[in-house]
C-alpha cells in the first residue's frame, strides 16, 4: 500500500480557554496529530482532559490558540470563513455531544439540510434523506419534531444527518453514547460500512472499549495531551 | 385621575407583596436575583425592550395631554373669560347704518345678567372693518380684512372675569392690538391705522401691542367708546354688544350652567323691538364643539390607545419570550424540588426589577421623547404658517399631567407583571420532563368527567355570549320602558339625547357580542373537534371566525344604530375597539396560515439553489411560534393601520373640499366681498378698477336680491327657524309672505360650476340640461339646498321640482311666475363664503332684465368673482389687494387660499397625528429590533449548528433578513389593509349624504412610508442580524446556558 494521503495534520496544537483571566484553562497542551484518508479512529480519554475541544479544533470550527492544523493539504488557519464554510459543507459531517437537531425543523428536514446548504434539488435531497433515515431505523418518524425523539432516537438522526451527504470526514463527539449497546453496535456497524464503501474517515469520541476496538486507531487524550 | 391613582394604588400593593414574599422566601429571591446578573446582556434587552413599551404608553398619553393642553392655550390666548356674546343687529333693510342698544336697554340686559353663575359683563360697540396702515404720507400701505373694533367702556373690561386681562389706560384715538395683527399690518407703537367704516374713515393710533390674552387677539382692536362713538357720530355709551364671563375662570369645562342659558334666552325673548334683534353667539362652546375641536381631542385619545396598546403588546411578547427561554431551567429546578410557587416566584422577583427600572425610566423617557416631538412640530407648524403667511392659530404647547406618569408607569409596571406571572405560572404547571424537553402542550383528549366538565364552562360561556349579543334586539324596547318611568335618568333625556344613547348600547352589544361569540365558538369547536374527531382543525376555524369577523365588522356599518353611533363622540371608543378587532382578526389568519403563506411567497427565492435553506429557516422560526408571530405582527400593524388610516383621511378631505371649492368658485380664481355697506355704484367702481388691471380676464357679480313669495306665509311653515347671517333676515310678522332671495349668478359660472343637483324636473337627464334651461330662459329656476332642508340652517317652505312658484318684487309686486327645474344637493359643511349660500338660482342677465335699470339699489348683498389671465399665482392675488386697498373691502379670496384654510386646520391636526404616528413607528421599530435581537440570543446554538452544517455567514444574515423582511410585509400588509377598511368606514359614516365621494387612497405617501417603516426596521433588524452571522459554529458544542 502506497503511502497514505494525510487528511488532517495538526502540529503542536494548543488551546487556552478564557487566556489571561483568572479562569484560565488549558485545555490543549501542545497536540500532533494525523488522521488519514479514510481512517477510523478513536480519541478516549477521561472527562474534562479535552476531546472535545480537540475535535472542535481540528475540524476548524473553533480557532487554536496556537500551532498548525492542514485538512486536506490546506491550512486550516488561513482559510477565510467562507472557503472554510463551504469547505465543511461538502466535506464534513458533525455529531455533537450534547445538542444537534434544530427543533423547529422535523427529522427529515433536519437530515437534508447538508444537502439543501450544497445545493441539491429539493426532490432528491429529500428522498436521499428519507433513504437515510430508513437506514437509521427511523423512517417512521420523519416528520416528528426533535423534541418528540427519544435521546437516542435524536442521535440517531443526527447520524442519518452527518452522513447524508457523503462527507469526506465525520466528527463525531460521543455518537452512540445514548444508545443501547445493541443499537450502538448496529449505527456504528453501518458508520463503518460507509466508511469502507465511499472511503470516508471517522474520528469518533467515545467512552465504549467495544466500540472504540472497531477502529483502526485508537488516540488516547489526558490533561491536554496524548498518551 | 382616579385612574392614575387606582393604578398607581395597585401599584404599590403589589409590589409591597413582592418585596414581602421575597423577604421569606431566601430561595426564590437568590435565584431570580442571580439571573440578572447571569444574563446580563439579556437581562439589558428585556430591560430596554418593556423600557421602550413603558416610553410608548407615557408618550402616547403625553402626546394627549399636550393635544389638550394645545386647546386650552388656544381658548386661552383667543377667548380668555368670554363665554358669551349677546350681540345687537338691525332687522333687514332698515336705514340706519349701526343699530346700537338705548342706554336703558343695556342697562336692562345688565340687570338681567346679574345672576351667580355670571362674573362680568362688558359692553361694547362692535364694527367689522378692513383696517389699513397708513405711512407719514397719509396713504395706506397695508390693509388686512375682517377685524373686529370695539369701542368699550373701559370701567366693565377691568373688571371682566376671575382674573381680568390687564390693560393701559387708553384716551382719545387710542387703541390696543395684539401681536399677530401687528405683524399682518407691520405696526408698532404709534403708528396709525386706518379703518374705513362705510363712507367714513376712522383713524387710531397704537399704543400698546399685546400678546394674544384671550382678550385682544388678531382679529380684535380695543378703543374706548368715547371715541369710536364720537367719530360714528352717535350718542355715547351706546353699545351693541354685551360680553359676558360665566363663573369658573377660562378652563373650559366651566363654560355654562343651566341657569346662565335659561338667562341667555330670557334676554333675547324680553326684548323687543321692530327694527333690530339680539343674538347669542356662545363663544367657548362654539370654540370647543363647533370647531370640532373636542371631536378631535377626543379622536387623538383613542388614537393614542393604539400607542398604548402596542407598548403593552411589546412588553407581552418580551416576558413571554423570557419565561419560554427559561423553560427548561425551570424544569430543572422543578426537577431538583423546587416547588411551583417557588418556580413562579423566582421568574416574578426577577421580572419585578426589570420593570421597576424599566417602567420608571421609560415612562420619563416617553414624556421627554413628546416634549421634543411636541416641540419640533411646534416650530414645523410656526415655518409652515410663515410660508403660507396663513395666521399662527395653531400654535402647540406641551402638556403633561402627572396622572399620566403614573398611569404609564403602574401600566407599564403592572403588564409586566402580569405576563410574568402569568407565563410562568404556566410553564410551572408543565409536566417537568415537557419543560425540559420543550415540547409543545396538548390539550387534554381524554374525555372524561374533567374534560366534560371543562367543555361544559366553554359552552357555558358561549351561549351568554350568545344570548348578550341578541339582546341588541331587546334594548331598545327595554329602554323605552325605562324612560316612561319618572324618576328614571333616561326620562330626562331629550329625544336625540335618548336615541343616540340607545344607539351607543345597542352597537356596543351587538358588536362586542359578536366578537366574545367568534372567539368563545371557535375555541368550543375546536376543543370538540380535538376530542371527538381527535382533529386538530384550529387553522379552519381560526380562518374562518377571523375572515367573516372581517366581514362582519365592515357590514355592520349597513346599521343604522351602528352609523348613528359612530358619529357620537363617544363612539369613539367603538372605533379603537372595531379597529383592534380587525387588525387582530387579520393577523390571526395570517398567522394561522402562515406555512401556506410563506410556501407562496418562498416560492420564487426556493428557486435559486443556496437559497432553498436559508428560506426554510427564515420562514420556519415565525411559523413554529405562532403566539410571538401573532403579538408581534399585531403590535406592528397597529401603527401601520394608523398610517394607512390617517394617510386615507387626510388625502380624502383634501380632494373633497378643494373638489367643493372648485365648484363654488366655476372657473375663477378669486372671490372679491365688499364691506357690508358698499353701494352698487361702488361695488361698480370696483369691477371697473379690476377689468382695468392686465392680470385680471374678467370679472362677474354674483348677487343676493331680496324677492317675495306669496304663496308662501310665515305662519304656514312650521317651527321654522332662521339662521345665518341675521342682517339678512327679513323682518316679518306671522301674516307676511316668505321672503327668500334671488341669487343671481353669472352664466359662464352657472356653466363652469356644475352645481349637482338632487333632483331634477321631468324630461330633463342631467344637470348640464337644467342648466343650460336656466342660462336660457329666465322662467326656470334652480331652488338652493336650503329648500331641501327639513330643520336647521335656514329652512325655507316645503318647494318641489315642477311646482309654479310666485316671485314677486319687494318693492314693485310685480308678480312673476317661475318653474322649478331642479333643486341643488347640499353641500356637507356648507359652503365656504357665506356670500354663496344659493336660494333662487337665476342668472344676473334675467335679473337685471327682470328690475329693469332700477335693478342696482335692489341688490342686498353680492359678491364678485375674477378670473385670472393665466395661472393663479399669489403675486396676482397680491396685486389685486393692493389696488383695492382704498376700498371697504371684507374679504378677498383666491381659491388655493380658500382650500388652504379650509383644509389648514384638518391638516395641521394631521401633521400633528403624523407626528405622533412617526413617535409609535420609532417606537415599533425598535421593539421590533429588540425583539429580532432576542431571537438572535435564544437561537445562538441553532446558529452555530447551522454553520457547522455549511451556511455562510451571508446566509444567515439573509434568513434574518428574510424572517424580518417576512414579519415586516405582512405587519405592513395587515395593518395597511385593516386600515383601509377602517377608513372606508369612517368615510362611509361621516360622508353618508354625500354618495358621489370618493375615497383617496394615496398610493405615493403611503407606499413612501411602508418604504420607510420597513428601511427602518431593517435598519433596526441589521445590527442583530450580523451578530448572529458572526457566531462561530463552535456555539452548537457549548452547553445551553
Ligand atoms: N468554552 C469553554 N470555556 C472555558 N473552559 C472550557 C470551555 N470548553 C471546555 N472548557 C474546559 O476545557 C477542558 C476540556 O473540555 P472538553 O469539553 O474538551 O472535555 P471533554 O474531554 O470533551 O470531556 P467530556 O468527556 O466530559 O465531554 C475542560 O476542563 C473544560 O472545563
Ligand atoms: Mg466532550
Amino acid at each position: 500500500m502506497s503511502k497514505k494521503e494525510k487528511i488532517v495534520d495538526a502540529k503542536n496544537l494548543k488551546k487556552i480557554y478564557n487566556q489571561g483571566h483568572p479562569n484560565e484553562v488549558q485545555a490543549l497542551k501542545g497536540i500532533d496529530l494525523t488522521v488519514d484518508k479514510g481512517e477510523t479512529m478513536t480519541i478516549m480519554g477521561p472527562s474534562g482532559s479535552g476531546k472535545t475541544t480537540l475535535l472542535n479544533c481540528i475540524s476548524g470550527i473553533d480557532e487554536a490558540t496556537s500551532g498548525e492544523i492542514f485538512v486536506a493539504g490546506k491550512d486550516l488557519q488561513k482559510m477565510k470563513d467562507g472557503e472554510k464554510t463551504r469547505y465543511r459543507a461538502k466535506n464534513m459531517g458533525f455529531i455533537f455531544q450534547t445538542f444537534n437537531l434544530i427543533p423547529v425543523l422535523t427529522a427529515v428536514e433536519n437530515v437534508e439540510m447538508p444537502l439543501l446548504v450544497t445545493g441539491v434539488k429539493a426532490k432528491e435531497a429529500r428522498e436521499r434523506s428519507l433513504e437515510m433515515l430508513k437506514i437509521v431505523g427511523l423512517e417512521d418518524r420523519a416528520e416528528h419534531k426533535p423534541s418528540e425523539l427519544s435521546g437516542g432516537q435524536v442521535q440517531r438522526v443526527t447520524i442519518a444527518r452527518s452522513l447524508v451527504h457523503r462527507p469526506a470526514i465525520v466528527w463525531a463527539d460521543e455518537p452512540t453514547g445514548n444508545l443501547d449497546s445493541k443499537t450502538a453496535h448496529s449505527v456504528f456497524d453501518l458508520m463503518l460500512e460507509l466508511n469502507d464503501k465511499y472511503n470516508e474517515t471517522f474520528v469518533v469520541v467515545t467512552h465504549d472499549e467495544e466500540i472504540a476496538k472497531k477502529t483502526q486507531r485508537i488516540v488516547n487524550i489526558d490533561s491536554g495531551k496524548l498518551v | 385621575m382616579t385612574l392614575a391613582l387606582i393604578s398607581f394604588a395597585i401599584f404599590f400593593i403589589i409590589s409591597a407583596i413582592i418585596l414581602v414574599t421575597a423577604y421569606f422566601s431566601p430561595i426564590p429571591r437568590k435565584i431570580g436575583f442571580r439571573n440578572i446578573r447571569r444574563r446580563f446582556g439579556n437581562t439589558v434587552l428585556v430591560v430596554i425592550g418593556s423600557l421602550v413599551g413603558a416610553a410608548l404608553i407615557s408618550g402616547s398619553l403625553v402626546l394627549s395631554d399636550s393635544l389638550d393642553k394645545t386647546f386650552v392655550d388656544i381658548v386661552h390666548r383667543m377667548i380668555g373669560e368670554q363665554d358669551a356674546e349677546i350681540t345687537l343687529s338691525e332687522k333687514a333693510y332698515s336705514n340706519k347704518p349701526l343699530p346700537y342698544l338705548a342706554e336703558e336697554e343695556t342697562e336692562e340686559i345688565k340687570d338681567m345678567l346679574d345672576i351667580d353663575e355670571v362674573d362680568g359683563v362688558f359692553t361694547s360697540l362692535a364694527i367689522r372693518t378692513s383696517p389699513q396702515k397708513i405711512n407719514d404720507e397719509g396713504e395706506p400701505v397695508i390693509n388686512t380684512y375682517q377685524i373686529r373694533i370695539d369701542g368699550v367702556d373701559m370701567e366693565s373690561l377691568k373688571k371682566f372675569g376671575e382674573s381680568p386681562v390687564e390693560l393701559v389706560d387708553i384716551k382719545d384715538n387710542e387703541v390696543l392690538i395684539s401681536k399677530p395683527l401687528a405683524k399682518k399690518l407691520e405696526l408698532s407703537v404709534g403708528d396709525t391705522i386706518r379703518a374705513p367704516y362705510g363712507p367714513l374713515s376712522i383713524d387710531f393710533k397704537v399704543k400698546k401691542i399685546y400678546e394674544e390674552n384671550g382678550l385682544i387677539d388678531g382679529w380684535r382692536i380695543i378703543t374706548t367708546n368715547k371715541y369710536l362713538t364720537s367719530q360714528l357720530g352717535i350718542p355715547k355709551d351706546s353699545y351693541n354688544t354685551i360680553v359676558i364671563s360665566a363663573k369658573g375662570g377660562i378652563e373650559p369645562e366651566n363654560y355654562d350652567g343651566p341657569e346662565f342659558e335659561k338667562t341667555l334666552e330670557k334676554a333675547l325673548e324680553d326684548f323687543d323691538s321692530d327694527t333690530y334683534e339680539l343674538s347669542v353667539m356662545e363663544w367657548k362652546k362654539e370654540a370647543l364643539e363647533g370647531y370640532g375641536m373636542k371631536t378631535f381631542v377626543i379622536m387623538f385619545i383613542v388614537l393614542s390607545f393604539f400607542g398604548v396598546f402596542s407598548g403593552i403588546l411589546l412588553i407581552v411578547n418580551l416576558y413571554s419570550m423570557l419565561a419560554e427561554e427559561r423553560k427548561r431551567e425551570m424544569g430543572i429546578l422543578r426537577a431538583i424540588a423546587l416547588t411551583r410557587l417557588q418556580l413562579t416566584k423566582t421568574f416574578i422577583y426577577e421580572g419585578f426589577l426589570y420593570t421597576l427600572i424599566s417602567s420608571a425610566i421609560g415612562s420619563i423617557l416617553g414624556v421627554g421623547i413628546g416634549y421634543i416631538l411636541v416641540h419640533s412640530l411646534d416650530q414645523m407648524f410656526a415655518k409652515m404658517m410663515s410660508l403660507t403667511g396663513g395666521e399662527d392659530l395653531f400654535k402647540l404647547s406641551f402638556g403633561f399631567k402627572w396622572q399620566s406618569l403614573l398611569i404609564a408607569f403602574s401600566a407599564g409596571f403592572l403588564f409586566t407583571i402580569v405576563t410574568a406571572i402569568l407565563s410562568s405560572y404556566k410553564i410551572s404547571k408543565l409536566s417537568i420532563v415537557t419543560a425540559i424537553k420543550d415540547i409543545k402542550e396538548k390539550a387534554d383528549l381524554q374525555i372524561g368527567c374533567k374534560w366534560i366538565a371543562k367543555t361544559f364552562v366553554y359552552g357555558l360561556g358561549l351561549f351568554s355570549s350568545l344570548l348578550f349579543t341578541l339582546s341588541f334586539f331587546v334594548i331598545r324596547t327595554f329602554m323605552d320602558e325605562g324612560r316612561n318611568q319618572d324618576g328614571n335618568p333616561l326620562a330626562e333625556m331629550t329625544t336625540s339625547n335618548y336615541n343616540d344613547t340607545v344607539d351607543l348600547i345597542q352597537a356596543h352589544v351587538l358588536y362586542i357580542g359578536i366578537q366574545l361569540t367568534l372567539a368563545l365558538g371557535v375555541m368550543f369547536i375546536n376543543r370538540i373537534a380535538k376530542a371527538l374527531l381527535k382533529k386538530d382543525i384550529d387553522r379552519v376555524t381560526v380562518t374562518i371566525a377571523s375572515l367573516s369577523n372581517i366581514a362582519i365588522t365592515a357590514s355592520m356599518i349597513t346599521l343604522d344604530s351602528f352609523r348613528s353611533a359612530f358619529m357620537q363622540d363617544a363612539g369613539t371608543a367603538l372605533f379603537f375597539i372595531l379597529s383592534v378587532s380587525l387588525v387582530i382578526s387579520l393577523a390571526l389568519a395570517v398567522t394561522y396560515n402562515l406555512n401556506i403563506i410563506s410556501t407562496i411567497l418562498g416560492y420564487p427565492l426556493r428557486r435559486i439553489g443556496s437559497l432553498r435553506s436559508v428560506v426554510r429557516m427564515a420562514f420556519r422560526y415565525p411559523a413554529e411560534n405562532i403566539k410571538r408571530t401573532g403579538i408581534t405582527l399585531v403590535m406592528f400593524a397597529l401603527i401601520i393601520f394608523l398610517i394607512a388610516y390617517v394617510s386615507m383621511v387626510k388625502a380624502t378631505v383634501d380632494q373633497e373640499t378643494r373638489k367643493m371649492l372648485l365648484n363654488t368658485l366655476g372657473g375663477y380664481d378669486l372671490i372679491i366681498i365688499p364691506g357690508p355697506d358698499t353701494t352698487m355704484q361702488q361695488t361698480d367702481q370696483i369691477i371697473e378698477d379690476l377689468e382695468d388691471l392686465k392680470d385680471v380676464d374678467r370679472v362677474s357679480k354674483m348677487g343676493q336680491t331680496v324677492v317675495v313669495l306669496p304663496q308662501y306665509k310665515y305662519k304656514d311653515l312650521e317651527e321654522a327657524q332662521y339662521w345665518g347671517d341675521p342682517s339678512q333676515t327679513p323682518s316679518h310678522s306671522e301674516e307676511d309672505s316668505f321672503r327668500s332671495y334671488y341669487s343671481s349668478l353669472p352664466e359662464d359660472f352657472i356653466k363652469k360650476a356644475r352645481i349637482s343637483l338632487s333632483e331634477r324636473a321631468k324630461g330633463y337627464e342631467t344637470d348640464e340640461e337644467v342648466w343650460d334651461k336656466v342660462i336660457e330662459d329666465s322662467s326656470k329656476i334652480v331652488l338652493g339646498d336650503a329648500f331641501a332642508a327639513t330643520q336647521g340652517f335656514g329652512q325655507q317652505p316645503k318647494i318641489s321640482v315642477g311646482d309654479k312658484v310666485i316671485v314677486s318684487d319687494l318693492f314693485e309686486q310685480k308678480d312673476i311666475e317661475k318653474e322649478v327645474i331642479g333643486i341643488v344637493k347640499a353641500q356637507e359643511g356648507g359652503s365656504p363664503s357665506a356670500s354663496f349660500s344659493p336660494y333662487i338660482i337665476t342668472t344676473n342677465k334675467h335679473v337685471e332684465e327682470e328690475f329693469d335699470e332700477n335693478y342696482l339699489n335692489r341688490y342686498s348683498a353680492k359678491s364678485l368673482l375674477a378670473a385670472f389671465n393665466g395661472d393663479n399665482t399669489i403675486e396676482k392675488t397680491n396685486s389685486i389687494k393692493k389696488e383695492l386697498i382704498s376700498y371697504n373691502i371684507s374679504m378677498i379670496m383666491n381659491i388655493d387660499d380658500m382650500t388652504e384654510t379650509a383644509i389648514s386646520f384638518i391638516n395641521s391636526m394631521m401633521i400633528l397625528l403624523q407626528g405622533f404616528l412617526a413617535f409609535c413607528l420609532i417606537v415599533g421599530t425598535s421593539g421590533l429590533a429588540i425583539i429580532i435581537t432576542r431571537a438572535v440570543h435564544e437561537r445562538r446554538q441553532q446558529i452555530g449548528m447551522m454553520r457547522s452544517l455549511g451556511f455562510q455567514r451571508w446566509m444567515i444574515l439573509a434568513s434574518f433578513f428574510i424572517e424580518s423582511t417576512f414579519i415586516t410585509m405582512l405587519g405592513i400588509v395587515i395593518g395597511l389593509s385593516t386600515g383601509t377598511i377602517g377608513a372606508l368606514i369612517s368615510f362611509e359614516v361621516a360622508y353618508q349624504d354625500q354618495p358621489d365621494v370618493s375615497p383617496v387612497f394615496p398610493i405615493r405617501e403611503i407606499a413612501l412610508i411602508c418604504l420607510f417603516v420597513y428601511i427602518a426596521s431593517m435598519l433596526f433588524a441589521i445590527l442583530p442580524s450580523i451578530k448572529a452571522a458572526r457566531l462561530s459554529p463552535v456555539e452548537a458544542t457549548d452547553y445551553p446556558e
